[in-house]
C-alpha cells in the first residue's frame, strides 16, 4: 500500500474520528467535514479515505448502517462507538502533549540551555 | 500509556471477529456494498462539481479521475478489513504449485533433502514402533494398570515367585478385589489329527476376574474347582476352539489332555491368552497345606480395588507375612533371611527391565533426527541464499515478504512430508529384523507394527520439523536488506556473516551430536565384546542341550525318572556323531538351583549359598566343564564307591579356604548320614556372559551317590561335525520315545549362551546403526558447508593465488577451516558425552562410562571422517584458476 506523506494513517484516523464524532455522516460527508473543520488546511487523499474508514470499522471504533443521503440515494452512514470515543480521547490527549512539547522545544531561548 | 480496561479489549476483539466473519460468510454482500458506497461517493462529488458550474459529463469524468482506480481501492479496502491475515494466511493452491515446481527445478537438492529427512524419520519411527508396543501400549486387559504382579523376596533378592502357602494367606488382603495364582503347563492335545504338545496355564479360579476376562461361551472355573481332587475341567482358547471345530456345542464335551479326559466348561474370547500365549486353562488344584516338606511355588497376580495403591498392597501383604509361622528348616541349614512382598504392575514385571535400554535408544534416535533436521535446514539456508535474485524480482513486482515466506514454508513442508512418507517405509521393512534381534519385543511381537499411534507420531514430528526448520531459512532468505542490496546491482547473492555463522553453528552441533552417538556406540560395543569374552567356564561349542521336563503323572518317583534318562542317554549315545552324553538335575545357565550353605570349620562362619548339581557319570565331559585341577566326575563314582565331589573354583575358595581344596574333604556329608565327600577335582565356575561374578559357585555330585534327588532335567550331548545333521536325529529319538510324557526343548548349547547376551547385542547393533547414520549425515553436512564456502570465496581464493599462494597453502587454508569446525564440534560432543554418560553407565559391562580409549578413539574417527569430507571442496579450491576467479564478479 503506498504511503501518503501528507497525513500519516494515525493522524488521519484521529481526524476522521473527530469528524464522525460530530454526528452521523457518510463517506463523502467525512471528506467535506474534515475540510470544513480544518479551515481547508487538510485535504484528505481520496484513496486513503475508505481504507481508513474500513480499518476503523474493523477495529470497532465506528459502526455503520445504511440510510438515505441528501440526494435521495442509498448511502452508508457512520457513527462513532464508545470504544471509538475512548480511543479518540486517548489519541487527542497524547497529540496535545506532543504539540506542547514541540512548541516548548521550538521556543527555547539561549538562556534556558 | 494508561491501562486498557477489559471491556475495551473485549469490545475491540468482538468487533474484529464480527468483521472477519462478515467478510468470510457474506463476501458477495460486502463486495456489492463497497461498490455501492464508492458509486455514491463519486455521484456526490459529481453533483458538487456540477454546482460549481462544470458540465455534467466533465464533472463525472473529473470525479472519477479524482477518486482513483476503483479496483485498487477495493483491494486496499479489503485489506484494511483484516482480510489479509485470513485470506492469505493459509496456503493456497498456487503456493503449493509454485513450491513443487521450485523443488522439481533442483532435483539433486530435493532428493538429498528428502532422503536425509527420510533417514531421520525412518530411524525414529522404527524405534518408536518398538517402544510403543513394548513400553507404552497397555496390556490388553480391562483396566490393565490395576493388575499387579506379586512375588516374594528373600534378603532383598526377588525370587519372582511366591510360595503357595503364602498365596493362600494373602488372599484375605483388603487391597485386592481378587488375587490369583498361576503357572505355565504343557499338555499333549489331540485336536483334529495328530497329537500336539501345546502350552497352557494352570490357574486358580480367581484368575479370570483378576484379568477381567469373561468367557465367550460357557463359564470360567467355579470357586470349588481349584481344590485338590477337584474335577477335570478345562477352558479352551479361541484358537484351540477353532481346532476343535468351532461350534458352540463343545461346552460340556470331553477332550483329552495328556490322554486324560477333561470336560470343556467354556471358551475364552479371541485375543485372550493370559498369562502368555496360553492355548488352554486348567484349574491349579492345590491347597495351602505344604506337601511333605516340599514347597511349591507359583506366580501370583491380583487386581487392585479402586483407590488402593501399590504401597497399600505392599503394606498389607507384609503385615500378613509377619504373622505367618516360620517355615521348618532342616537341621544344619541356616534360617532363611527376611522375606518381604514385592508388588509391581504386571506391565512392569513383564517389561520393566527393558525400559532403560529402550529409553536410551529413544534418546539416541532423537539425536539422529536432530542431525537430519539440521542438515535439511542447512540445505534450505544454502538454497535460499542462492535464490535471492528470484526473490528480489518478485518483491519488486509487489509480492509481500509473508507471501515469499509462505512459499518457502510450503517447500520445506513438502520436503518433510515426502521424507516422512518415504521414511515410513523404513520401519515397515526393518521392524521385523529388529524384533528378531530384540529379546524384549519378542514378548509382544504380535502387537508390533506401524499403527495409528505411530503414524500420528510421524505426522506430528514431520510437520513440526518442517515448520521449525523451514521457518528460519525462509525468513533468512527473504530479508529485506539482502534483497535491497541485490537491487542495487550486486550480481552475486551472498549470505550475511550472520547467516553463515548459523550454518557453521548447525554443522558444529551436528558434529557434536554425531560424536555423542559414536561414543555411545563405542561404549556399548566394547561392553558387548567384553560380555562375549567372558569365560563361561565350559565349552558350549559342539554341544547340544536337551531340557526334558517329566511330569509327575508319568514318572511318580526319581528312580523311574533316572531310568528314563539312562535309556534316552544310551539311545542318543548310539548315534554316530555323538561323543558323550550325560544328564544333570538343574539347568546350567540361569534358572533355579538347589542351593546349600555349610558351616566352615576353620572360621566357624556360614558359607555363602552354593548351588548343588547332581550329575550322571559322563555329564561333565559332555558338558565341557573346564578342569583346573584333579579330574572330572566319571563312571567310577558309582553308588558303592567312596563319596566324591568336584568343586568350582569359587566353591573351593568358599568352603575350604586357605589351602588347596583338592584331596581335602567337605565340611560335612552331602547326604544325611554319609561321611564327608572327598574333593577330587576343581573346575572353572559356570559364568553367565555379562555378569560380573558367577551367580552361584557350584558343587558337582555324582547322581548315583544321591539317595533322593530332584528329577534330572538337563541332558548335554557332545558331538563332532555339524549340528545340522545331528539335531534331526536326536529329535527323532525324543519324539519317538514317549510323546505323551515328554516335554523336550532341544537346541545348541551355544544358543543358550547367546540368548543371555541377546539384549546387549540388540542395544549394540541398534546404536551402531544410528551412529553410522549420524556420522554420514554430519559428514555430508560438513561437506555442504565447506563446498558452499569455497564457492563463496572463489574471488578471495583467486586473489590469494594470484598473489603467489601455492596450492598446498590453499588446501591447508580450506582444510584448516573445516578442521576448526570439527574440533569445536568434537569438544562440544565430548563435553555432552561426559554429561550424559551416567545414563548409559548402568548398561555397561567391564567398561567404565568414562573409558579413556573410547573417548580418544571416537573423536579421532570423527576428525578423520571430517577431514575426508573437507577434502573434495579443498581440492576444488586448489583448482581455482586465478584469472577466472578474478573476472568472476
Amino acid at each position: 500500500m503506498p504511503r501518503h506523506a501528507d497525513l500519516l494513517p494515525g493522524n488521519l484516523d484521529l481526524v476522521i474520528l473527530k469528524a464522525i464524532s460530530l454526528g452521523e455522516v457518510h463517506g463523502y460527508g467525512v471528506l467535506l467535514r474534515i475540510e470544513q473543520i480544518s479551515g481547508g488546511a487538510i485535504a484528505v487523499q481520496q484513496g486513503a479515505l475508505y481504507p481508513a474508514l474500513y480499518r476503523l470499522e474493523h477495529q470497532g471504533m465506528i459502526e455503520s448502517s445504511w440510510g438515505t443521503s441528501e440526494n435521495n440515494r442509498r448511502a452508508k452512514f457512520y457513527r462513532i462507538t464508545p470504544l471509538g470515543r475512548r480511543r479518540f480521547g486517548e489519541e487527542k490527549a497524547s497529540w496535545s502533549r506532543l504539540a506542547d512539547a514541540i512548541a516548548l522545544a521550538l521556543n527555547a531561548t539561549p538562556q534556558e540551555i | 500509556m494508561p491501562a486498557i480496561p477489559g471491556w475495551a479489549l473485549l469490545a475491540a476483539l468482538g468487533a474484529r471477529l464480527r468483521s472477519l466473519a462478515r467478510g468470510l460468510f457474506h463476501r458477495d454482500d460486502v463486495e456489492s456494498e463497497i461498490r455501492e458506497e464508492f458509486q455514491h461517493h463519486v455521484e456526490m462529488r459529481t453533483a458538487a462539481l456540477v454546482r460549481t458550474g462544470v458540465s455534467a459529463a466533465d464533472a463525472a469524468l473529473q470525479a472519477r479521475r479524482e477518486f482513483g482506480h476503483v479496483d485498487t481501492h477495493r483491494a486496499d479496502a479489503r485489506e484494511s478489513r483484516g482480510f489479509r491475515s485470513l485470506d492469505q494466511a493459509f496456503f493456497s493452491v498456487l503456493d503449493v504449485k509454485l513450491a513443487l515446481r521450485a523443488l522439481r527445478h533442483r532435483p539433486l537438492f530435493t532428493a538429498v533433502a528428502i532422503i536425509t529427512f527420510a533417514l531421520g524419520i525412518g530411524a525414529t519411527t522404527t524405534l518408536f514402533t518398538i517402544v510403543n508396543a513394548v513400553l507404552l501400549r497397555p496390556l490388553p486387559y480391562a483396566e490393565a494398570n490395576r493388575i499387579v504382579s506379586v512375588s516374594e523376596s528373600e534378603d532383598g533378592k526377588d525370587h519372582e515367585v511366591t510360595p503357595v502357602p503364602d498365596y493362600f494367606a494373602w488372599r484375605h488382603a483388603d487391597a485386592f478385589s481378587s488375587l490369583a495364582m498361576y503357572g505355565g503347563t504343557s499338555r499333549v492335545v489331540r485336536a483334529g489329527g495328530s497329537p500336539k504338545r501345546m502350552s497352557g496355564a494352570s490357574v486358580s479360579a480367581s484368575f479370570f476376574s483378576v484379568f477381567g476376562a469373561r468367557p465367550a461361551l460357557g463359564r470360567t472355573f467355579a470357586s470349588g474347582e481349584d481344590t485338590p481332587n477337584g474335577p477335570s475341567v478345562v477352558l479352551l482358547s479361541h484358537a484351540l476352539w477353532l481346532l476343535f471345530g468351532g461350534d458352540s456345542s463343545v461346552v460340556g464335551k470331553a477332550i483329552a489332555l495328556d490322554d486324560h479326559p477333561m470336560t470343556v466348561v467354556g471358551v475364552m474370547p479371541a485375543g485372550f491368552a493370559a498369562p502368555r500365549a496360553a492355548a488352554f486353562w486348567v484349574p491349579m488344584q492345590m491347597d495351602s497345606v505344604a506337601d511333605a516338606g516340599v514347597t511349591f511355588y507359583a506366580q501370583v497376580a491380583g487386581r487392585l480395588k479402586p483407590g488402593a495403591t501399590l504401597d497399600d498392597a505392599r503394606a498389607q501383604l507384609a503385615a500378613i507375612l509377619v504373622q505367618r509361622p516360620p517355615p521348618a528348616v532342616p537341621r544344619g541349614m541356616p534360617k532363611p533371611g527376611p522375606v518381604a512382598p514385592v508388588v509391581m504392575t504386571l506391565h512392569e514385571r513383564m517389561f520393566g527391565s527393558t525400559r532403560p535400554a529402550l529409553l536410551m535408544l529413544l534418546g539416541a534416535v532423537g539425536f539422529l533426527l536432530l542431525i537430519a533436521c539440521a542438515n535439511v535446514a542447512n540445505l534450505l539456508l544454502a538454497r535460499g541464499a542462492s535464490r535471492q535474485r528470484e526473490f528480489a524480482v518478485r518483491v519488486a513486482l509487489g509480492a509481500s515478504r509473508w507471501r515469499l515466506v509462505r512459499q518457502l514454508l510450503c517447500e520445506s513442508l513438502a520436503v518433510s512430508l515426502t521424507g516422512a512418507g518415504l521414511g515410513l517405509l523404513i520401519p515397515l521393512w526393518t521392524v521385523g529384523f529388529f524384533v528378531r534381534l530384540s529379546p524384549a519385543s519378542v514378548a509382544r511381537v504380535d502387537h508390533i507394527g506401524v499403527d495409528g499411534g505411530v503414524l500420528a507420531f510421524t505426522a506430528g514430528v514431520s510437520l513440526l520439523t518442517g515448520v521449525l526448520f523451514g521457518l528460519v531459512p525462509a525468513f533468512a532468505a527473504t530479508r529485506p536488506d539482502a534483497l535491497q542490496s541485490l537491487k542495487e546491482g550486486g550480481t552475486r547473492s551472498t549470505s550475511t556473516s550472520a547467516e553463515h555463522r548459523i550454518r557453521q553453528a548447525l554443522v558444529v552441533v551436528e558434529l557434536g551430536t554425531a560424536l555423542v552417538l559414536l561414543t555411545g556406540a563405542g561404549l556399548l560395543t566394547r561392553s558387548f565384546a567384553r560380555a562375549l569374552a567372558v569365560d563361561v567356564g565350559f565349552e558350549p561349542a559342539h554341544a547340544l542341550s536337551l531340557a526334558v521336563h517329566l511330569t509327575r503323572a508319568g514318572y511318580p518317583n526319581d528312580t523311574v525318572a533316572r531310568a528314563f534318562f539312562d535309556r534316552l542317554a544310551s539311545r542318543v549315545r548310539a548315534l554316530p556323531a555323538v561323543q558323550s552324553v550325560g544328564y544333570a538335575d538343574a539347568p546350567a545357565l540361569g534358572g533355579y538351583h538347589m542351593s546349600t550353605r555349610m558351616v566352615i570349620p576353620q572360621t566357624n562362619e556360614m558359607s555363602p549359598p552354593i548351588a548343588v548339581m547332581r550329575v550322571s557319570a559322563d555329564f561333565m565331559t559332555a558338558f565341557g566343564s573346564k578342569l583346573v585341577a584333579g579330574r572330572l566326575l566319571d563312571a567310577r563314582d558309582g553308588a558303592g564307591a567312596a563319596p566324591v565331589v568336584v568343586l568350582s573354583e569359587n566353591a573351593a575358595r568358599a568352603l575350604i579356604p586357605g589351602r588347596t581344596a583338592l584331596g581335602g574333604t567337605m565340611p560335612r556329608g552331602m547326604e544325611p548320614g554319609s561321611p564327608p565327600a572327598t574333593v577330587v577335582g576343581i573346575v572353572r565356575d559356570i559364568q553367565e556372559p555379562g555378569l560380573d561374578a558367577p551367580r552361584l559357585p557350584q558343587i558337582y555330585q555324582p547322581i548315583a551317590q544321591v539317595s533322593a534327588a530332584e528329577y534330572p532335567y538337563l541332558m548335554a550331548v557332545r558331538y563332532t561335525g555339524e549340528a545340522a545333521e545331528l539335531l534331526p536325529a536326536v529329535r527323532r529319538i525324543t519324539s519317538g520315545f514317549d510323546p505323551m510324557q515328554v516335554d523336550v526343548t532341544l537346541g545348541a548349547m551355544q544358543d543358550e549362551v547367546d540368548r543371555i547376551v541377546a539384549p546387549r547385542r540388540f542395544d549394540s547393533v541398534v546404536i551402531n546403526v544410528f551412529a553410522a547414520l549420524a556420522l554420514v549425515l554430519a559428514a555430508v553436512g560438513l561437506y555442504g558447508v565447506m563446498a558452499y564456502q569455497v564457492t563463496q570465496r572463489t574471488r578471495e581464493l583467486g586473489i590469494r593465488m594470484a598473489l603467489g599462494a601455492d596450492r598446498m597453502r590453499m588446501l591447508r587454508f580450506v582444510v584448516g577451516d573445516g578442521l576448526r569446525l570439527t574440533l569445536t564440534g568434537s569438544a562440544l560432543g565430548v563435553a555432552l558425552s561426559l554429561a550424559l554418560s551416567r545414563f548409559v553407565a548402568g548398561m555397561l559391562f567391564g567398561v567404565s562410562a568414562h573409558d579413556p580409549f573410547t573417548y580418544v578413539a571416537v573423536p579421532a574417527v570423527l576428525i578423520a571422517v571430517a577431514l575426508g569430507a573437507c577434502y573434495l571442496p579443498a581440492w576444488r579450491a586448489t583448482q581455482v584458476d586465478p584469472t577466472v576467479a578474478l573476472r568472476h564478479e
